[in-house]
């Protein structure tokens, strides 16, 4: 796997561009954000080692969902479509554990919306 | 050779740091009737235990001091590529404690065949082991009938 050596403060990837490679922290933490219409910034996660992130990229191939930051100097490990596709075909079991990061991305999500939902509208604020 | 002794005479190196996991492996293995098996507590040592023993199969730990299974597989990827021990011919079977999907991925991306989570029982430990090695034999043996099949036919030719 190739590993990049990322300064902090730099993105790693940017919200809206094309996708391609996901990434595993080897060393370091990482800042994912949103930008809402209004151009205001939203820290959706901060991702320690061993974290994935760009994972969605190597399935649908659709542009970028969120803007991932270096919060420290970081180690990041590239995996490409490649290598995706490629272990895909030779061991095909390797994909059981990527659905199990997916699906946990997917509660985490699920649980976000959930607390957005209950809290209270501006007409009861 | 039929295809169960070509599977006992396979050459398996255990990699755990240890030492109790290591005995209870090289002990059922031994049981079973595998023949060639080596062992380390020390990942450090793998490297050149490959290039001398070369290993058909690694029974590889994942979280161990020094060097962790995935630097461990990294060397061994270079090994390969390197040609110092020939591309594709040491397959890996991670058993390791860690049970985060993120580990078993990792692990498959750095070229192990296999991933079992620990606790295991020696049954299914010694069953992944077998398709293993099976699999590996069978390849081989494809792979010779297809040299076998190109020489007789540029013979014929």
């Amino acid at each position: 796997m190739k590993k990049l050596h990322v300064r902090k403060g730099k993105e790693i990837i940017k919200e809206g561009e094309e996708s391609g490679s996901a990434y595993v922290i080897e060393a370091g933490t990482v800042e994912v954000s949103k930008t809402n219409a209004h151009g205001k910034k939203r820290v959706l996660a901060v991702l320690e080692e061993k974290a994935f992130f760009g994972e969605l990229g190597l399935i649908d191939r659709l542009p970028r969902s969120a803007t991932v930051t270096a919060l420290e100097d970081c180690v990041i490990g590239e995996i490409t479509q490649e290598m995706f596709d490629t272990l895909s075909k030779t061991n095909p079991k390797a994909l059981l554990p990527f659905l199990r990061i997916i699906a946990a991305r997917l509660r985490a999500t699920i649980k976000i919306l959930d607390e957005y939902k209950h809290q209270p509208g501006p007409s009861q604020q | 050779m039929p295809q169960n002794e070509r599977c006992l005479n396979s050459k398996i190196l255990i990699v755990d740091d240890e030492r109790t996991q290591v005995l209870m492996l090289e002990r059922a293995l031994t049981k079973e009737g595998y023949k060639n098996i080596r062992s380390t507590t020390d990942p450090r040592e793998v490297h050149g235990i490959c290039k001398e023993f070369h290993p058909d199969l690694i029974l590889l730990d994942i979280m161990m001091p020094h060097l962790n299974g995935h630097q461990v597989m990294e060397q061994i990827k270079d090994l390969q590529e390197g040609n110092d021990i020939g591309p594709d011919t040491i397959q890996i079977l991670v058993l390791t404690a860690r049970t985060d999907p993120e580990t078993a991925f990792l692990s498959y991306l750095g070229g192990a065949k296999d991933y079992l989570e620990k606790p295991f029982t020696i049954p299914v430990v010694l069953l992944r082991i077998r398709n293993i090695l099976e699999a590996i034999h069978l390849q081989n043996e494809l792979r010779d009938l297809k040299i076998e099949n190109q020489r007789l036919r540029e013979s014929k030719g």
